[in-house]
């Protein structure tokens, strides 16, 4: 893997959170890469860190120690305001709960973090929403508000609001958490085809089930990555 | 602020119906209130009169001496009310006026009538002939005075104002050119001045007709003061040319005061030449005219500027505070933007954007009470005022303190509400806000209900101090009984009795008032207590020196029919009130009030004393007969 297809970089990663006199380490020495186009699936019983290594990845969060390269970058101390612009930029999120905001319109929804970016011309703004909406078939519900639409389609909504910015990556935080089976499948099958059409994907789940359709699954535990697996060999050694 | 944002707000107020019209029902009451005082504000204090380039416009004298004096007036010197003669004089001292005019510093109310007609009462105003070219007003109809119609030898003519001819001669064209009767003299109306024009001053009365000052005379005969050189009755306003510097023409102007009061025995005599060093003139600017409303009324509208700017200051907190509960329930959103990249200012920008808006709103709802407020107040304060030239209708310049004090207000109370939005945390769009490891809310709401809490307080307390200074006022014991009293005014000169008339007069109107049913007493006054109106004198008492500039020698006085003390309830405590037999043939007798004896008479009896005005040789004058309860 050549140097420069490193998207992520982390090295010796910890987190900790201080409550009343308790500490909470809720990661440590985290070691991971992730290179472009890869598609990674971070699994693991629940408080095992998985979310909050998400929000470090994704820059909702900072660091307590180690290093974070994000595009060759260092990113674990930047400050607020580059931490929003990048995130902007760089960063898509698919959030389990969508967070779609509901006084906006599916329309208004989508082009959101793209009005967050200084001089996009509202011309250029309403392009990459239609593209995007018509990216997960949801042009024809552009004027509607979240509460009009079922659970799956508000999250496809809310992937087209990760799409809309291209950014280098997408996170989602168990996207299929709130929907139910059929939902949850048809959801995962559109980031499969995302990630074939060279986007780059890092997914939080507990599920084996929507594991299975990344390459490569990072198992936590105690906030340590204490296994990483390699599917898609798997799967083709499997099928051999 | 981008058009999304607006839209947003908008959808975030339409969405909650009930906050939205408590606060904007809270602001309106708010803003309402400022902009109400702001009217007046700008009505009466900021104005300027609407006469050609008011900035040129000074007055000479600083302050309200109205409305006719002799002497020195006040201990510091400052000459604020000028006879003719001395008008004349500093006239054609300070060639730095184009024009200087003179004004009535009173003003009177006459009884005028158009041939068969009604006598009404209108209030008139003696003015120089250079009046109107002074302060650059042409006619709506007819012509206005000129020079010389201020000629001794002039025909009596006068000006009549818009107002006075639209509401008093219904608007008749005719009007111009026709005889009217002031004071029971003949006058022709020359003239009508233009819409919106009240005069050189702001007040509750403007002058419904003006009247060149050589007209004085005519109309009051052997009182008119127009030629005493000692009564001052006047102030001079005028218009500057350009480039004068005035402190220079100030300093001189003063040195012609001294000058000619120099000249003058009144000023002279008794040690007054002692004190003629320091009499002096202030020269201020006129565009606003003469300001004797603004000097009576400026710290009271201060003082409800202040209390109505708590009044919003206690409505910013309680809606920020609003802000802040809902801001709670909106965190959610907050950190989802924040997760999609929006910092800090643009979280900042919306929660403003938001909060502006429903202050305009507010702003708005608070122009219709700003309305209703001013009319309210100005009824109020002026319940007997025509032709108030204040209009509680918003100008333009109340539209625009209404929108920069909504504008202020939104930032004021979103400001708090904004920096807690700003400061969510954007970890909280993957985690959930009821994950969130801090509530950072709970301190500045605190904060703000202390600061309610105090204003609130400070607010109360003085409404209560204002509510009982007020009571105390409304109930205090002037000294008279007021149940069952009326009063009624007369003015015999203005329906034609010459003097020698007037004794047969009043004594009918008395004994026909007293065989009215149910009338205990009728008593007669030259000026009714209350009134405020009184002529004032230096007292010299017999057997003493004549009475400096200095000393505190001014006594007021009315001139009263035989039973007016009984009419008002007033008792006599020594010697005698008036009887039948004090008349004017018989010795001249005065009654004095417990105040004045012990003043000029200290720890003797008053009863038998005599007492005279004007000069030591009249010092025996009057004796006093007897002493009355001290009324305000």
């Amino acid at each position: 893997m050549a140097a420069n297809d490193k998207l992520i970089e982390i090295e010796d990663l910890t987190k900790v959170f201080y409550t009343d006199e308790v500490e909470t380490h809720a990661l440590s020495g985290i070691h991971l890469t992730i290179s472009r186009g890869e598609y990674v699936a971070m699994s693991g019983p629940s408080g095992c860190g998985k979310s909050t290594l998400l929000s470090i990845l994704g820059l909702l969060d900072t660091p307590t120690s180690g290093r974070y390269r994000l595009n060759g970058n260092p990113v674990e101390n930047l400050s607020f305001s580059d931490r929003s612009r990048i995130r902007n930029q760089e960063i898509g999120f698919i959030f389990q709960s969508f967070n779609l905001i509901g006084d906006l319109s599916v329309e208004e929804n989508v082009e959101l973090p793209l009005t967050y970016r200084a001089g996009m011309p509202s011309a250029e703004r309403k392009k990459r929403v239609k593209e995007a909406l018509d990216r997960v078939n949801m042009a024809h519900r552009m004027r509607h508000f979240p509460a009009q639409l079922s659970g799956g389609q508000q999250q496809r909504v809310a992937v087209a609001r990760a799409l809309a910015g291209s950014p280098s990556i997408l996170l989602a935080d168990e996207p299929t958490g709130n929907l139910d089976s059929k939902n949850g499948e048809a959801v995962m099958h559109l980031l499969a085809d995302l990630h074939r059409e060279g986007s780059t994907i890092c997914m939080v789940t507990h599920d084996p089930r929507f594991a299975k359709h990344a390459q490569r699954e990072v198992h936590l535990f105690d906030g340590k990555v204490v296994s990483e697996v390699e599917l898609k060999k798997l799967t083709e050694e499997v099928e051999a | 602020m981008t058009l999304q944002d607006i839209r947003y707000a908008l959808r975030q107020l339409r969405k909650s119906p009930g906050f939205t019209l408590t606060a904007v029902i809270t602001l309106a009451l708010g803003i309402g209130a400022n902009t109400a005082i702001f009217t007046l504000v700008h009505g009466i204090l900021l104005r300027s009169l609407p006469v050609a380039d008011p900035s040129q416009l000074y007055r000479i004298g600083d302050t309200d001496d109205c409305c006719v004096n002799g002497g020195f007036v006040g201990q510091n010197g400052d000459f604020d009310i000028f006879s003719y003669d001395l008008y004349l004089h500093l006239k054609n001292a300070a060639p730095e006026f184009e024009q200087l005019a003179a004004v009535q510093a009173g003003q009177n109310t006459f009884s005028v009538r158009r041939g068969e007609a009604l006598s009404k009462s209108l209030r008139s105003e003696y003015v120089s002939g250079n009046f109107f070219s002074t302060l650059g007003i042409g006619p709506y109809a007819g012509r206005v005075l000129g020079e010389s119609d201020d000629a001794p030898a002039a025909a009596p003519v006068t000006v009549l104002s818009y107002s006075a001819w639209q509401h008093e001669f219904a608007a008749d064209p005719a009007i111009v050119g026709a005889t009217i009767s002031i004071q029971a003299r003949p006058f022709t109306v020359i003239g009508i001045a233009p819409p919106g024009f009240f005069g050189d001053r702001v007040t509750d009365r403007p002058p419904d007709f003006w009247m060149p000052l050589s007209s004085e005379p005519y109309v009051n005969g052997d009182s008119a003061i127009l030629h005493h050189a000692d009564s001052n009755w006047l102030y001079p306003i005028g218009r500057v040319r350009p480039g004068t510097n005035i402190a220079a023409l100030q300093t001189r102007l003063s040195a012609a005061l001294r000058q000619w009061l120099s000249t003058r025995p009144m000023y002279t005599d008794n040690g007054g030449s002692a004190v003629i060093p320091k009499q002096h003139v202030v020269i201020v600017p006129g565009g606003g005219g003469i300001q004797n409303l603004q000097q009576e009324a400026g710290q009271g509208l201060k003082m409800l500027m202040i209390l109505s700017t708590v009044v919003l200051l206690i409505a910013c907190a309680n809606i920020a505070n609003l802000l802040l509960a809902r801001g709670t329930a909106r965190r959610a959103d907050i950190a989802v933007r924040m997760a999609l990249g929006a910092g800090r200012r643009i979280v900042i920008r919306q929660i403003i954007t938001e909060s502006v808006l429903l202050s305009c709103i507010g702003g708005l709802a608070g122009l219709a009470v700003a309305y209703g407020g001013s009319r309210t107040i100005l009824a109020l304060a002026f319940p007997d005022a025509r032709n108030l030239p204040v209009d509680a209708s918003p100008s333009l310049a109340v539209l625009g303190f209404a929108f920069l004090a909504s504008l202020v207000t939104g930032v004021l109370f979103g400001i708090a509400p904004a920096w807690m939005a700003s400061h969510a945390q954007p970890a909280e769009a993957l985690r959930g806000v009821n994950r969130s490891t801090r509530d950072r809310s709970s301190l500045p709401q605190k904060a703000l209900v202390v600061f309610q809490a105090a204003l609130s307080l400070v607010l109360l307390a003085g409404a209560i101090l204002m509510t009982k200074s007020l009571g105390k006022l409304e109930h205090q014991d002037f000294g008279i009984a007021t149940t069952n009293r009326y009063v009624l005014h007369f003015d015999p000169a203005g329906a034609g009795y010459t003097i020698d008339r007037v004794p047969a007069l009043y004594r009918e109107i008395e004994d026909r008032f007293s065989a009215l049913p149910g009338v205990s007493s009728v008593g007669m006054a030259l000026y009714s207590p209350l009134e405020g109106d009184n002529w004032g004198e230096c007292v010299i008492q017999q057997g003493y020196p004549a009475p400096g500039p200095d000393s505190k020698c001014g006594s007021t006085w009315d001139r009263v029919s035989t039973h007016f003390l009984d009419a008002i309830g007033v008792p006599i405590v020594r010697g005698r009130g008036f009887t039948e037999q004090d008349t004017q043939t018989a010795p001249q007798v005065v009654l004095v009030n417990e105040t004045f004896a012990k003043k000029f008479f200290p720890n003797q009896d008053a009863v038998g004393k005599h007492f005279g005005i004007d000069e030591t040789k009249y010092s025996g004058s009057f004796e006093i007969a007897g002493v009355f309860s001290t009324l305000k």
